[in-house]
């Protein structure tokens, strides 16, 4: 998948002053064509090994500026986009960093820095809480699971945040087109105009060349299309013999 | 075998005998008869219309791109037409309203996958100073206020936060030591800012009082910011 996205971080994931970027790591992979352009970018290496050594030694300074760095990221890439729902993801953020301060001793550095380790525990978390609820998800367990699973194999040999990050905005773009995909042209616009768009009912009415009462009707046999293709998708993914998705790995 | 001669005279068939008769003719006419349906098949077999092979063929491959014609201009019946009305109510609704419909929730699942948001500095913040502190009891929780407009809105936002000791298990808080909390407007206001009335010689005061709140609270909200990035 090739570089899509040019939008400039939002102000809420400005850094302070104290963190400092390396400017040549924050875009080198949207620059090569690779990835989508997102607003994490992790410490300097040098200092956020510092910031993991004294938070292992029970410095919660050190441990809230390392979770100020890479929350809001694990909040956009990992939990919002898996949980669905702002209020729930938030939960799971808050719970993310629960975990991460009752655990951080357990933590052993790695070259590729702290946040692969953060977002398997937020990964872990949005498990939990997907295997409890009975709402409707665009992610399986089994999803997460995998993912996981693959985050751990891969140990400290793994990707750095600003690839993590790119990848996982990307499998979840990638999971929402698949699942349109499986719809009628004419379903697939109307959830693209007017869900993910957020487009007027009556301009997205227009565009289809249908009343408004009837493009209600529309939206709710595509959403009603969706729910069955993703159930779907979801039942052949578990049918294969190893289980594997196809997802960046 | 026997001969033609050998069956019975059809102008001597009782009443019932004919009118089962009639039946089968009427079956035989329209084709219903399963024994005449199986001859036809076999000596005429009729080619199978486009739309039914569009059904058969997306059912097969599991993709319902392959029935171009035939997925929208069904009329809808009344009970669907509830249900559309219901999901553009959520849609349109408050996010609890959103949660609770089960496909305006999986519409607000595919945005999030889709263009996910970012968390707002101070809600961070919020979520992580409880985290730092370490946990008491059932562990961080925020409690959300329900806010209606835009006053309530920044009343919410400056006092969002409350203990969250008593919170039952699924509901969110967090504290934020110090932070002003959601209260009552009552102290802002004397007897005279609520006029009883509207006669010709009563001035309404609602602007002033909504001036009032909101200034309020917008010292309180300013307030929370601060102390929230330790500047206070």
């Amino acid at each position: 998948m090739t570089a899509l996205a040019l939008h400039s971080p939002p102000p809420s994931l400005v850094f302070p002053g104290w963190v400092n970027l390396v400017p040549g790591m924050v875009h080198r992979a949207w620059r090569a064509g690779m990835v989508r352009r997102v607003a994490v970018a992790r410490l300097e290496t040098t200092l956020e090994r510092e910031l993991c050594e004294r938070a292992k030694a029970g410095d919660r300074t050190a441990l809230g500026k390392i979770l100020r760095a890479y929350g809001p990221a694990l909040y956009r890439s990992v939990l919002l986009p898996r949980l669905g729902s702002e209020a729930i993801a938030q939960d799971a953020l808050a719970e993310t960093y629960a975990r991460v301060v009752e655990r951080f001793d357990q933590y052993t550095w790695q070259d590729c820095g702290v946040y692969p380790w953060l977002r398997v525990v937020a990964m872990r978390i949005a498990l939990d809480i997907l295997r409890a609820r009975k709402r409707e998800s665009l992610f399986e367990p089994e999803d997460l699971a995998r993912e996981i699973d693959r985050a751990e194999r891969a140990g400290g040999g793994g990707p750095d945040a600003e690839v993590l990050e790119a990848r996982d905005l990307e499998a979840a773009r990638t999971k929402v087109d698949t699942a349109l995909k499986q719809l009628n042209p004419r379903y697939e616009r109307a959830i693209r105009l007017r869900v993910l768009e957020e487009r007027p009912r009556e301009e997205v009415a227009n565009e289809l060349g249908v009343t408004v009462a009837t493009f209600d009707v529309v939206l709710h046999r595509a959403l009603t299309s969706l729910k069955k293709a993703i159930a779907k998708m979801d039942g052949q993914l578990a049918a294969r013999p190893d289980g594997r998705d196809t997802e960046a790995s | 075998m026997k001969s033609d001669d050998d069956l019975p005279d059809p102008a001597e068939a009782s009443a019932e005998e004919q009118a089962r008769a009639d039946e089968q003719r009427r079956a035989v006419d329209d084709k219903s008869d399963a024994v005449v349906a199986l001859l036809a098949a076999a000596v005429s077999p009729r080619d199978l219309d486009d739309e039914a092979h569009d059904r058969i063929l997306a059912q097969a491959l599991g993709a319902e791109a392959l029935l171009p014609a035939v997925v929208e201009e069904a009329p809808a019946d009344a009970a669907e037409i509830k249900a559309a009305d219901g999901l553009r109510r959520a849609l349109d609704g408050s996010p609890a309203d959103r949660a609770e419909h089960p496909l305006a929730s999986l519409a607000g699942a595919l945005r999030a996958a889709h263009a996910p948001g970012s968390i707002a500095e101070i809600r961070n913040e919020a979520l992580l100073r409880p985290a730092l502190r370490g946990r008491a009891g059932g562990g961080p929780r925020v409690l959300y206020g329900a806010v209606a407009g835009a006053l309530a809105l920044a009343a919410g936002i400056a006092g969002l936060w409350i203990s969250g000791a008593s919170d039952g298990p699924d509901t969110p808080a967090a504290s934020l030591d110090g932070m002003v909390e959601v209260r009552s407007t009552a102290p802002l206001f004397s007897v005279e800012d609520f006029p009883q009335g509207m006669g010709p010689d009563r001035k309404d005061t609602t602007s002033e009082r909504i001036d009032k709140i909101t200034s309020a609270r917008s010292a309180d909200l300013r307030n929370n910011r601060y102390r929230a990035w330790g500047l206070d």
